[in-house]
């Protein structure tokens, strides 16, 4: 067998130009693969996990709370949260923080209720280790020590006029449906780096328990553990907790719109991402093709002087074996600089586009190249150039030798 | 055996009292007016507003004048504490204490409930004569409590009216409407209002306990409890200004 690798080898070398043109075919298509599925790979990473970043890995609520979540009922709320928390975080590496969300009316002028905006109260470590709110203010600073403090998505900022130091007042509603008014430092405009969270108002825990007069606990308990991928498996091992029994345990996924959204933006991304590797591997295939189909007449002369047909076979496939293998390897190489810079960098999509969807769209879209995907197109390069050049090797050999030496170069 | 007959019949008709002459449905609305209007009203009040998941009560204080002017103070609880309320003509703003700001209740707002409770701000605002809004018919004689009433079925003369229709019983003795269904031009039946345990200023008499329940809403019910009224108080000349609002 070593004998058919050298000879394999020497034919790569004898016709340096078109070993070559081959591997260049090779390097380029998984080059190509390797940014276009690690940016689509970021992509829905970044939509999956700003999603589930604001609506909990997991999310406790009632069920009546869940039966009626459009309309945010006030009423049906988590009386108390405290056990809960408590209850959820004795589970290694889980944190769970209680969140309020309302519809409010905002204005930093005179009159009341010029602006309906959402209006997000959670403990600031959730602001902070799940948010990472403080590192996205551009204008002021985050929240402080004082309960009456505002961070405002930029969205909103602008909707509202609102700059640091401004009085922000907003009526909204108590759990028993009568008008709830609050005043609110601006301390802070963060560019949350999605149309969702660019549109909420930002207050501590407490200042939201106050408005819907809620006092001891939320209407929803946010759960995180390390990774949102495992956020089903995690529900799973919460609604085994005797202590929220008869409460409504749900993985991100498992709700709307992001059930919806999840099927949506997989089904999408797999559809972009199949055509990428279909093209990438038409290209590869082609050229593995004509390579080989015009060296039939080789192959005949190969078989006339003796060559057994599996030898002719295997030489052809070994070939392809160090073309496609050298090739796919500098392929993930090459791309794997332009995936890391996209990573690093992203694509600005501008922000009139994300402000208008409903769902947690990052402005700037990063790509996210993982040791996985560079395996796997590594994998997919090496396949599909042994399998170009197998399938027409297994023909020319097939033919009668004479026959083969007859087919023009 | 006839004159027999006619002595029976004559001694039945001296025990029995004769039937009330039944009121025309105009002569039974100015009766009504006659006990819920009034030129000048202070009273203290507690509203227990009863939801599925809990019980919450407000005491509050209240002045009127005339049809036109009303204004309320709440005083507990804390967070509501100093929350003030000014009717005046069809017009209603709230002062909100905690943000120092004054909100014009208006459009939309106005269907909901006075601090979550049945009752909403629109019912604040309609408190005219009854004579002026609505025209209708006295339909029969139901007994409330064991005691009569006259069943009136009653249609707005306005458009502008919030319930198009009411059918009310008008206690015979009391001349209140004890009970009142009203509905909504699609004849969806939206609050039943009860007026309890009236009693008597002068010659008014005046319900001390309002009951409203918004049948739109499951298990929720609205009391409101008078006490302290006093119809001959004399109002400040500021009563019923901006000025009181937002002192």
């Amino acid at each position: 067998m070593v004998w058919l690798a050298r000879m394999a080898l020497r034919n790569l070398a004898r016709n340096a130009r078109r070993s070559l043109l081959t591997g260049v075919a090779v390097v380029v298509g998984t080059a190509l693969l390797t940014v276009g599925l690690s940016w689509i790979n970021g992509v829905t990473t970044t939509i999956f996990s700003n999603a589930a970043d604001l609506a909990g890995q997991v999310r406790v609520a009632t069920p009546a709370f869940v039966l009626r979540e459009a309309r945010l009922p006030l009423y049906e709320n988590l009386e108390q949260t405290d056990a809960l928390v408590q209850a959820v975080q004795a589970l290694p590496g889980v944190r769970a923080y209680p969140a309020i969300r309302t519809q409010v009316t905002a204005t930093v002028d005179e009159d009341i209720g010029e602006h309906i905006a959402p209006i997000l109260g959670a403990p600031l470590p959730y602001y902070q280790d799940v948010l990472g709110l403080p590192a996205k203010v551009v204008q002021g600073r985050g929240h402080g020590p004082d309960p009456s403090e505002a961070v405002l998505g930029a969205a909103i900022a602008r909707d509202l006029g609102a700059g640091i130091g401004d009085d922000l007042v907003v009526l909204g509603q108590t759990q028993d449906g009568s008008l709830s008014p609050l005043k609110l430092a601006v301390v802070g405009i963060a560019e949350t780096g999605n149309g969702l969270g660019d549109r909420l108002i930002f207050v501590p825990l407490e200042r939201a328990r106050w408005l819907a007069d809620i006092p001891d606990g939320g209407l929803e308990l946010l759960v995180f553990g390390d990774d949102f991928r495992a956020a089903a498996a995690l529900a799973a091992r919460i609604r085994a907790l005797p202590e929220l029994e008869g409460l409504s345990v749900q993985a991100w996924l498992e709700r709307e719109p992001y059930d919806q959204l999840e099927q949506i933006v997989s089904k999408i991304f797999n559809f972009l991402s199949g055509i990428i590797v279909v093209v990438t591997a038409m290209v590869v295939l082609n050229t593995m093709l004509m390579s080989v189909l015009e060296r039939t007449s080789e192959v005949g002369v190969l078989r006339a002087m003796g060559m057994k047909r599996s030898h002719t076979v295997g030489l052809f496939v070994l070939e392809a074996m160090m073309l496609g293998g050298a090739g796919s390897a500098l392929g993930v190489l090459v791309g794997s600089m332009p995936a890391l810079y996209l990573q690093r960098v992203g694509v600005d999509l501008g922000d009139e586009i994300t402000a208008k969807v409903d769902v947690p769209v990052s402005a700037v879209m990063h790509g996210l190249h993982t040791p996985q995907i560079a395996g796997r197109i590594f994998l997919l390069g090496f396949v599909i150039a042994v399998l170009g050049a197998a399938l027409p090797a297994v023909r020319a050999a097939s033919i009668q030798p004479v026959e083969a030496m007859r087919r023009k170069k | 055996m006839k004159s027999l007959w006619i002595l029976v019949l004559g001694l039945v008709g001296l025990v029995l009292p004769p039937a009330s002459a039944q009121p025309t449905a105009a002569e039974l609305l100015a009766a009504i007016d006659r006990n819920l209007t009034y030129e000048a009203r202070y009273a203290r009040a507690s509203m227990e507003v009863v939801k599925p998941r809990r019980t919450k009560t407000y005491e509050l204080q209240t002045w009127g004048r005339g049809v036109d002017d009303g204004a309320t103070e709440f005083v507990a609880p804390a967070r509501e504490a100093g929350t003030r309320m000014l009717k005046r003509g069809d017009e209603l703003w709230m002062y909100l204490p905690t943000v120092e700001k004054t909100q014009k209740i208006s459009g939309h707002m106005l269907r909901q409930g006075l601090m979550g409770s049945d009752m909403s701000y629109e019912d604040l605002l309609e408190t005219s004569s009854w004579y002026a809004m609505y025209t209708g018919q006295v339909t029969g004689v139901e007994e409330l409590g064991g005691r009569p009433c006259w069943k009136l079925v009653l249609t707005a003369k306005d458009d502008q009216v919030s319930y198009p229709k009411r059918v009310v019983w008008v206690d015979q003795g009391w001349s209140l409407p004890v009970k009142q269904e009203l509905y909504a031009l699609s004849g969806m039946l939206l609050k039943e209002w009860l007026m309890q345990d009236p009693e008597r200023y002068g010659e008014r008499m005046y319900p001390s306990r309002f009951v409203i329940i918004d049948k739109l809403q499951q298990d929720t019910r609205t009391t409101i409890t008078f006490s302290d009224m006093d119809f001959g108080v004399k109002l400040d000349a500021d009563q019923f200004s901006m000025r009181w609002l937002e002192r």
